[in-house]
């Protein structure tokens, strides 16, 4: 039924528009992927659970009382009311609000009101594990906790899922010396009037940005010419590069849609001694360095999640509709680096994460026009640019649309219609 | 008006000087002089909207807003440059205050803080939105009032939103 809707180098405009490809798309890629949940650091006591939408299924992560992370269908299995209302909290059992069915955290049920009134053997009882809330399988690397909801035997784990695209993860994980990482500082939530793959495909964009925040770059480099320009400023501006900057930054494309990009934004280092030689003990000096300076920027976990190592930024994708997407974004405190990288981080989320961004809101605007543009019309969508000489598959720059036909790859792989 | 604590002991001309800082300061942002609108804030002025309700830390967690006056004229900046693609069809905004409420006086160092809610109606490429809330002046008085803290509690700070580009 979608044969024909994507090619090699240019997809029909229906795959982001269509409500049809939107339904299919969540049982044939969110449903059979590993979808991002969250970082065990935001569930860390027994019973701290927080709320997820994946594949359009309301889930519980839930820290269950043998320390592991459960992900239960938010759901009761009596008349199908959802749970959890609150978007996080601790609870020790999970009990309807509707007629009080209560559930033990690994989703098993425990209580029924009113027993005698259930009789018969295929009747609601407790400890029946076809009344338990279904819990779909979780698994973690390195505290980066992700679910699949569609067991199949075929399917990879979690580590093969993600590849070489995992060395983001290591990355953040390696600024800390004692290799630990928790979520602080809240969470920044955004909606796109976009499809989701429209948000995935601008995340290596080179051609984009001189042209689309030329507003924003404008008003950094005019608060720059007053002395000293503030981080923010620099941040903002650093996207008004010539486009053959754009075209230094390498980007690799991993099997599976996963890629990232590397040379964005480099800081300079700045770090304190004592932190450097811990980072030394820790990993060795030369994975210490690649943790400092080895700038992965937007690393994509398709199709759920991307990264931004150097600023410790873990963002979570969901679909909402054909037209509209939801981005969320943590930012990781590494303990045992200086507070001073964690306080610039949480600058750095609010300049280019929060909603009141300088910059989001012409990307937001670009992603809309392309959707509007879309609607009710069948014409292909360009993805044709490439570097000179480049092979399919091969490492580019920021400058070709390599990453974005390698997300169709795997778009044709999953909706089960590559030729 | 503002409505007095029965504590406070100000002048009735500082009383007005402060009701009509505030009226501007509405007013100007509804009528989009944002130039006109920051000269009313103190060099070491902070325009600062919390991510969740009762906020106060603002170094170690994000905030939905958070500026000093470098990165509020940035924004004017931004919100005014001829490429602001976002903002092609223009914006308009109403913003709609209720009483302020004076709720502390510093007398010494000639603070004060005044609160009152606010309701914002902003069309924008072709849709309405809808914002409330609270709105916390912090003001200092030496000749004459400024503005130091300009804080915005949002009912749904901690909801998802779409791009917020103006002040509220």
């Amino acid at each position: 039924m979608f044969a024909g809707l994507a090619h090699e180098r240019s997809v029909d405009g229906r795959v982001y528009t269509s409500p049809e490809v939107f339904s299919a798309e969540r049982e044939r890629i969110f449903a059979r992927c590993w979808s991002y949940l969250g970082h065990l650091s935001e569930i860390p006591a027994a019973g701290d659970f927080q709320r997820a939408t994946v594949a359009g299924r309301p889930l519980i992560f839930i820290r269950h009382n043998d320390g592991q992370p459960r992900a239960l269908l938010n759901r009761c299995a009596h008349r199908g009311a959802e749970i959890a209302g609150q978007t996080c909290g601790n609870a020790q059992r999970l009990r309807c609000p509707y007629h009080g069915w209560t559930y033990a955290t690994d989703g098993a049920l425990t209580q029924i009101p009113r027993p005698a009134g259930y009789s018969g053997a295929d009747s609601p009882k407790t400890g029946d594990p076809s009344w338990a809330l279904p819990s779909y399988p979780v698994e973690s690397y390195r505290d980066f906790a992700f679910v699949r909801l569609q067991c199949d035997r075929s399917a990879a784990p979690l580590e093969e899922f993600l590849g070489e695209a995992r060395e983001a993860l290591d990355l953040m994980v390696e600024r800390s010396p004692a290799g630990k990482l928790s979520v602080a500082g809240g969470r920044l939530a955004i909606v796109l009037r976009c499809n989701w793959k429209v948000y995935l495909e601008n995340l290596h964009d080179g051609m984009h940005p001189p042209q689309v925040h030329a507003s924003s770059i404008g008003a950094a480099r005019n608060a720059s010419r007053n002395g000293k320009p503030p981080l923010e400023a620099s941040w903002v501006a650093s996207n008004g590069q010539p486009l053959s900057a754009f075209g230094q930054l390498a980007v690799r494309c991993h099997p599976g849609g996963h890629s990232d990009m590397s040379g964005f934004r480099n800081e300079a280092g700045g770090e304190d001694s004592g932190y450097r030689a811990a980072l030394d003990a820790a990993w060795g000096a030369r994975r210490a360095e690649q943790a400092l300076t080895r700038n992965l920027h937007n690393a994509c976990f398709y199709p759920t999640a991307s990264a931004h190592p150097q600023y410790m930024q873990m963002r979570r994708l969901t679909p909402l509709a054909a037209d509209r997407t939801l981005v969320e974004s943590w930012t990781l405190r590494a303990h045992g680096a200086p507070e001073s990288h964690f306080l610039r981080n949480i600058r750095y989320a609010n300049t280019i994460h929060s909603p009141s961004s300088l910059v989001k809101p012409d990307d937001a605007e670009a992603y809309r026009r392309v959707q509007q543009g879309l609607a009710g019309v069948s014409g292909h969508v360009s993805q044709h640019r490439a570097d000179p000489g480049e092979a399919p598959g091969s490492a580019g720059t920021a400058l070709s649309e390599e990453y974005v036909r390698a997300q169709y790859r795997a778009w044709r792989d999953y909706m089960g219609t590559r030729r | 008006m503002i409505v007095l604590d029965r504590k406070a002991r100000v002048s009735a001309a500082q009383l007005e000087a402060a009701e009509q800082l505030l009226y501007r300061e509405c007013e100007l942002l509804n009528t989009a002089r944002y130039d006109d609108w920051l000269a009313l804030f103190s060099l070491d002025c902070r325009y600062f909207a919390p991510l969740i309700p009762g906020q106060e830390d603002v170094e170690s967690h994000s905030s939905l807003f958070l500026e000093n006056r470098e990165l509020m004229r940035m924004r004017i900046r931004r919100v005014t440059h001829e490429a602001a693609h976002s903002l092609a069809g223009g914006v308009r905004a109403s913003r709609t205050v209720g009483p302020a409420a004076l709720r502390a006086v510093d007398s010494q160092r000639g603070d004060w803080t005044v609160e009152r809610r606010f309701h914002m109606t902003e069309r924008q490429g072709g849709r309405m939105r809808h914002f409330a809330g609270l709105f916390t002046y912090r003001l200092r008085f030496r000749e004459r009032f400024m503005i130091r803290e300009k804080r915005v509690d949002l009912i749904d700070c901690d909801a998802p939103h779409e791009p917020l580009e103006i002040f509220l």
